[in-house]
């Protein structure tokens, strides 16, 4: 009867970790912080909305753009740091030079929480 | 009396072995704030502040559970690795291990001494010293860094063979000579005969195996320089005043795998243990 029992306990344990495995992926994305993104524009891509543009302590200029990164969940979206400098600005979008090289790449345009270089992030169309 | 004193003697013994888990599971439910004002004298080296204790929660809460299960899916990629590595090894004992033990104890073969000399002083040997040919092993192999690094040294290990070993030559030679007579093969002897003769074997060496590589944690962080192929211990290596609730909860869950596997094969286990024991 208590084999059983313990059996039962198993198997329950073992349902409870598969469901979790999988409600934990939805769950824990919803806490990362959303990001709205896209491709810079202009002809070699150097032109990015002002909401893209950041801004640091010490009066530096940069942007943040999207990667794919390994991590202990597989391929993971992290945002990584561009420095740029600001050419001109055009009603609500600047030209920045150093962000050509990137043109590939899809761009924080705007970001509603603090952002970190490395950060996780979840793209507004995710849901 | 005498024996009243044993029995307290036996419950204070008792509750130190079991205190470990009791402080896990009293851990996991208090909330973040009492658990780093209780610990924050050993995890905050810049406060004067000594470690405190209760024996239960100020206030339960279930928010290190809530938090561990649903936004850290981390832990489940390594709880499933730890469940594929035991999964794993143990397969291998069942089909190496198994048949290679039953072969020592119902066959004479020249050199057979030797031959499980040179087995009892591979399980003697300790991963400190087998740590460096089998990192070249690996390396060479290209299984540095997979799960097949933990699973390949496991599956081939000696120990499992010792113990199904003890159990095997516990089958009287008559079984095997009635089986023979009757026109069984070797192979059928071994899965009709042997097998069943020696399930109880096969079990306690599986559940003393499922709990080693459960806890395996000197070989992943060798082998493993990937964190999305660690297992299940070495979940959280650095533990800190964000973390404390988690790494409760981890190590609480984490312990019921092992009790459960525990209790279901413990008299297997306990047989095991008293065949490798016990002096025929």
């Amino acid at each position: 009867m208590e084999k059983k029992i313990l059996t039962a306990l198993t198997v329950i344990f073992f349902l409870f970790m598969i469901a979790f495995t999988f409600i934990s992926r939805v769950t824990a994305v919803k806490l990362l912080p959303e990001v709205e993104c896209g491709y810079a524009g202009g002809v070699n891509g150097e032109v990015l909305p002002k909401t893209a543009l950041c801004t640091d302590e010490r009066g530096n200029n940069y942007v943040y753009f999207l990667i794919e990164e390994d991590s202990i969940l597989g391929k993971v979206t992290v945002t990584k740091r561009l420095p740029v400098k600001v050419l001109s600005e055009r009603g609500e979008e600047v030209v920045l030079e150093g962000t050509a090289e990137y043109s590939n790449f899809e761009f924080v345009l705007k970001n509603y929480e603090d952002l970190k270089e490395k950060d996780r992030v979840r793209r507004k169309t995710d849901g | 009396m005498k024996k009243k004193l044993i029995f307290a003697l036996l419950a204070v013994l008792s509750f130190m072995v079991c205190y470990p888990a009791l402080f896990i599971l009293v851990g996991s439910f208090m909330g973040e704030g009492e658990l780093a004002e209780n610990l924050m004298g050993i995890l905050n080296v810049q406060s004067e502040a000594y470690a405190e204790w209760s024996p239960l929660p100020q206030k339960w809460s279930p928010e290190s559970y809530v938090n561990l299960l649903l936004y850290e899916p981390g832990f489940f990629t390594l709880f499933w690795n730890s469940i594929k590595i035991c999964a794993g090894v143990l397969a291998g004992h069942l089909l190496f291990a198994a048949p290679c033990a039953y072969g020592f104890a119902m066959y004479d073969f020249r050199f057979k001494k030797l031959l499980f000399t040179v087995y009892i002083i591979f399980m003697m040997l300790p991963f400190q010293v087998l740590m460096l040919p089998e990192y070249i092993v690996l390396k060479k192999l290209s299984l540095l860094n997979t799960l097949w690094a933990i699973i390949l040294p496991g599956a081939f290990s000696a120990f499992p063979v010792f113990i199904m070993y003890n159990f095997f030559r516990g089958i009287p030679s008559s079984v095997i000579e009635a089986a023979r007579m009757d026109g069984a093969g070797e192979f059928a002897i071994f899965l009709n005969v042997g097998l069943p003769a020696g399930a109880a074997g096969i079990a306690a060496s599986m559940v003393l195996q499922f709990l080693e590589y459960w806890n395996v944690i000197e070989q992943p962080m060798i082998f493993l320089s990937r964190e999305e192929t660690w297992p299940l211990s070495l979940y959280l290596p650095s533990i800190n005043l964000d973390n404390l609730g988690i790494s409760f909860a981890a190590a609480f869950i984490s312990l019921i795998p092992s009790l459960l596997i525990f209790r279901l094969g413990q008299d297997s286990l306990e047989a095991g243990i008293a065949a490798t024991t016990v002096k025929r």
